[in-house]
């Protein structure tokens, strides 16, 4: 059987098969490069509310339910503890209130999770069940075979052996300098 | 067709092995008993190194990915950064749940020079939290993911930190931390 044209199968057939994984490696990487100005997982919430102050050192679970429903977001109570702050750090559902009674304000913060951004990104930072893991490593090689396979399919002038060494110099060089100059 | 069918069967093989060595690393259960954080933060330091299982209320998740959180004891003040290590991540719906970790707790010496560089960064407006020693507080990334109004203690912090280095014997002021290898109860 022809060497080469094994190979283009082998390319062709793995090539259809990582087409999945190499979405998901490349979407969520973008969001994640980005996340100094978005936060990839996460929508934040913003709300807050003034409410009549007082020095009240100890609050019961109505009377933090009593406040969390003046807010438009209707944040549902888990928990509730006073800081040395004076400070009331309320935990609800997806997310947090900050309650200072004696400046009669309360801030919540909600995460809500972004959804498909939020799973494809757990992919990629393999926080999932141990399973994937190895799932994501048999792909990866699967996906290294069809980038190194790729390199040998093409004969002539546009193969590897004409421009094809370029472009892959080219594109293991951009990475390089950025390794040398960047990270030293 | 026939050569499809040898592509995924070679790909199956490498998933079936794969699957295979995992199986075989499983990690033991646990037998070792809960401890609460004020329990194992005055025990600390005679299991570094050791295998733990603490139980509190998590406070604080890494907004980013999860990668650790804080767990809290009786009060603010005694509380204990999980990383999450082999349990992947922590997820923003456990803030404020009541979990339980096993995990290898570590420690990290803070000394004169870490505070310092703590403490110039931090009048730089630049703050950096070394190791976390500063708990979850004060990191810049706050306003683009949420948090921003945990940042105001991080001063106070550092001078807590210089107090407690003032009355170190060893020259440094130990800060633990779990090595997350289980999450026992979500």
């Amino acid at each position: 059987m022809n060497f080469r044209k094994t190979l283009r199968s082998l390319h062709r057939d793995f090539g259809y098969f990582v087409v999945g994984i190499t979405f998901v490696y490349v979407v969520s990487g973008i969001a994640m490069n980005h996340r100094q100005d978005w936060n990839p997982h996460y929508s934040v919430i913003n709300e807050e509310i003034t409410v009549p102050s007082n020095d009240q050192m100890e609050y019961s679970k109505d009377e933090i339910n009593a406040i969390l429903r003046k807010f438009v977001n209707h944040p549902v109570y888990k928990k509730h503890y006073i800081t040395k702050d004076a400070t009331v750090k309320i935990f609800v559902e997806e997310g947090t209130v900050i309650y200072t009674p004696l400046e009669g304000k309360a801030e919540l913060e909600l995460l809500k999770r972004r959804p498909f951004w939020f799973q494809i990104n757990r992919l990629h930072l393999a926080q999932t069940d141990r399973a994937w893991i190895w799932i994501s490593d048999a792909m990866s090689i699967i996906l290294l075979f069809v980038t190194i396979s790729g390199l040998f399919l093409l004969k002539g002038k546009y193969g590897i052996k004409g421009r094809g060494l370029w472009l892959t110099a080219l594109g293991i060089v951009v990475p390089l300098i950025c390794i040398l100059f960047l990270l030293t | 067709m026939k050569k499809l069918l040898y592509s995924f069967l070679f790909a199956s093989m490498l998933l079936s092995c794969a699957n295979q060595t995992n199986q075989k690393k499983e990690d033991k259960p646990t037998q070792l008993a809960a401890l609460t954080v004020d329990e194992l933060q005055s025990k600390a330091k005679d299991l570094v190194g050791k295998e733990v299982v603490v139980k509190g209320t998590v406070t604080h998740v890494c907004k980013e990915a999860g990668a650790r959180c804080f767990v809290m004891g009786s009060n603010e003040d005694i509380n204990i950064r999980i990383e999450a290590g082999k349990i992947g991540s922590f997820t923003q719906e456990q803030m404020g749940s009541d979990i339980e970790v096993r995990g290898t707790l570590r420690e990290v010496q803070i000394d004169e020079s870490d505070i310092k560089e703590m403490q110039t960064s931090a009048s730089e407006g630049t703050p950096v939290n070394k190791e976390h020693a500063l708990g979850h507080s004060g990191q810049a990334m706050h306003n683009v993911d949420g948090g921003k109004h945990d940042s105001t203690s991080q001063a106070k912090k550092l001078e807590q930190m210089n107090q407690k280095l003032a009355e170190s014997k060893e020259g440094y002021v130990p800060v633990y931390y779990i090595d997350g290898i289980e999450l026992v109860k979500k």
